[in-house]
């Protein structure tokens, strides 16, 4: 067996549904989740490069699936699937993996996350889910710490106007909650 | 919308989104399936892209009689730095799966030639210049390989993306396709194809390049079962002249076809157009069905009808379709033929294969994708494409993915491939031979088409 299938293979094995967990994240969709990652493990490994190290592949692996998903969005031939995250009616509401267990509270997360654009919520996801700092946040997606903070500032705004405050672990987001009920 | 009052404790946006994700991770599948499938895809797209030109792997070529020297000229074409190889014996490279149409400006550095059990080169017994290519059986047994007899050449720039498109041959002049039985080591000569624009570009300028070939073939084993695939070849260095003509390759005069210099090149004349071409079009704009939604194909709605060839291809579920046990998983081939009369230019979708199962006129599994394509893809007339599916003998209907879907019961089930289908571009020949405009979609418009293609159903059993 090559190099590079150990490697995938161990990614698959071990990493792989962390990666699913990333990706929803993104998406909103499980299966759609899925998709991503493999695509972002196709993406990965069949140009070789860093094919042979874990650590590097799985890296990459995360940032195929960012560019997947946002290239998604900025493409005009969007295929069908993703449209329920825009939708408000009730057979689109959010609800996610293992919705059985889920809380009240998570299920409004994942509703709210919905409201987001496409690139809110991968700055949402990098910064406070990755923990990446504003500077790599900007690095990932190729923008400048200010409008990644612009992003999220905007982001934490909506999410917040459905959510309450929200304790963001920096103080680098000027947050005004908009409160009330709706 | 929200009628709940906000919380006035703070909300920990990390945990949240951590719990989240630890929710979809313990919902996702167990990727045992998805493991395969990545690494099946993986080798198939290193198949295409593995080392680079010029490396190691190219030594690969040596089993067609190749060498890189003097390939890149006039304009020298730089050789890319090789990837690592692991391995200093290059892996035996099978012919591709399916139809291979490079786009204009795909990067074509890291194809790899095919080495078995065939291999693609010069023909450096002809003198004619005739067949300046050669199909040789790189194996230890007999083969036929059957094939149009004409190579697909693709011109590539200095960074090793597709400079010209490929010139497809008429179909109404085509002869019918040369078997060669050929016996280990033994070749089949082969013409060439012209080469022709990108888009509205004018033809790749006369002179040298270097160039990639391809040719589709069924290959059969004197005992075995035929296997279609297309054999990649080359780089070579070709000579082009100002009609987009192959006049030389690595050095051999090819013999070209009398010029016609009002003819474009993407749309060869019949010498004697027939009178009529049964099968082809009244007129240049096609008249497409109501397109297959996404919404036409969720568990409840009615079986799917049959698209046939209306959107100017058809799919069918190619083989037999295996009893299934409940939950089982059996991988299953669609196929794609473009129809033969029909130039196209469309979304990609070779990677999405996809599925419903009906019983009793309604569908019942519905475990269609959400995703997206980067790709398009040229079809030629009465081209065909192979793709897989994996059918899963589970009742899927939450388009969403937040359920477990359920066995299916036993009985009897249709199957239905389904296939995205996204047209931006076609061109269609006419009655007379001839061949209408080009119909493109306009810039920032929808597809000309944009469904879905549906098989014949199949009936299969769960038992």
């Amino acid at each position: 067996m090559a190099r590079w299938e150990q490697v995938l293979d161990e990614i698959v094995r071990t990493r792989r549904r962390a990666l699913v967990g990333y990706a929803y994240l993104l998406c909103g969709d499980l299966r759609e989740a899925e998709d991503l990652v493999q695509e972002g493990l196709v993406r990965t490994f069949r140009r070789g490069r860093a094919a042979t190290d874990f650590q590097l592949a799985e890296s990459y692996v995360r940032k195929a699936i960012l560019t997947t998903y946002l290239d998604g969005f900025r493409r005009q031939r969007h295929w069908e699937g993703i449209r329920h995250l825009f939708s408000g009616s009730d057979e689109t509401e959010a609800t996610g993996p293992g919705t059985p267990a889920a809380t009240d509270a998570r299920l409004d997360v994942q509703k709210a996350l919905m409201t987001l654009a496409p690139r809110e919520r991968a700055c949402v996801v990098l910064r406070y889910y990755s923990d990446l700092t504003i500077r790599q946040v900007g690095e990932q997606l190729s923008l400048s710490e200010g409008t990644v903070k612009r992003y999220l500032s905007d982001a934490n705004s909506k999410l917040a106007a459905s959510l309450g405050p929200i304790d963001t672990p920096s103080d680098d987001l000027d947050v005004t909650p908009l409160g009330g009920a709706r | 919308m929200n009628d709940k009052i906000p919380p006035s404790t703070p909300l920990h946006l990390d945990a949240a989104l951590s719990e989240i994700a630890t929710d979809a991770s313990r919902a996702a599948s167990d990727g045992l399936t998805g493991s395969a499938e990545v690494r099946r895809l993986v080798k198939r797209s290193r198949r295409q892209r593995a080392t680079a030109f010029g490396s190691a792997g190219f030594v690969l070529l040596g089993v067609a009689g190749i060498g890189l020297s003097g390939v890149l000229s006039p304009a020298p074409v730089e050789i890319l730095p090789a990837p690592p190889v692991p391995s200093p014996t290059p892996e035996a490279v099978e012919p591709l799966d399916g139809a291979f149409a490079p786009a204009c400006g795909e990067d074509l550095s890291d194809l790899l030639a095919t080495t078995t059990p065939v291999a693609l080169g010069p023909d450096t017994s002809d003198g004619t210049g005739e067949t300046p290519l050669q199909v040789t059986n790189t194996g230890d047994t007999p083969l036929t390989v059957a094939s149009a007899g004409r190579v697909a050449v693709y011109l590539l720039d200095a960074e090793g993306k597709v400079a010209s498109t490929h010139v497809p041959d008429d179909p109404a002049t085509n002869e019918a396709p040369q078997p060669f039985d050929l016996a280990p080591g033994e070749s089949g000569g082969l013409g060439l194809s012209g080469v022709g624009p990108c888009g509205d570009a004018a033809l790749p300028a006369a002179g040298t390049w270097s160039a990639i070939g391809s040719l589709a073939t069924e290959t059969t084993p004197a005992d075995g079962v035929a296997a279609a695939g297309t054999v990649v070849g080359g780089p070579w260095t070709v000579t082009v002249d100002d009609q987009g003509r192959v006049t030389s390759l690595d050095g051999r005069t090819v013999a070209v076809p009398p010029a016609q210099p009002d003819t474009p090149p993407e749309v060869p004349e019949t010498p004697e157009p027939p009178t009529y071409l049964p099968g082809a079009f009244d007129s240049e704009k096609a008249t497409f069905p109501a397109p297959v939604e996404w919404e036409d194909l969720q568990c409840g709605s009615p079986a799917p009808a049959a698209t046939g060839d209306g959107a100017l291809a058809r799919l069918k579920v190619a083989g037999p379709v295996p009893v299934m046990s409940g939950s089982s998983e059996k991988s299953v081939t669609a196929r794609l033929t473009t129809h033969a009369h029909a130039r196209l230019d469309v979304v990609d979708w070779s990677f999405l294969y996809e599925y419903v199962i009906s019983q009793d006129g309604v569908i019942v599994s519905s475990p269609l994708i959400a995703t997206d394509s980067y790709e398009n893809a040229e079809m030629q007339p009465g081209s065909v494409q192979d793709g897989r599916f994996t059918l899963a003998a589970t009742a899927s209907c939450d388009p969403y993915g937040t359920s477990t879907p359920q066995p299916l019961p036993p009985g009897t089930y249709q199957l239905h491939a389904i296939y995205p289908w996204m047209i931006d571009s076609y061109a269609l020949q006419q009655t007379d031979g001839t061949w209408g405009r080009t119909i493109q979609r306009e810039a920032g418009a929808e597809a000309l088409f944009k469904g879905r293609l549906v098989s014949a159903p199949v009936t299969f059993t769960v038992q």
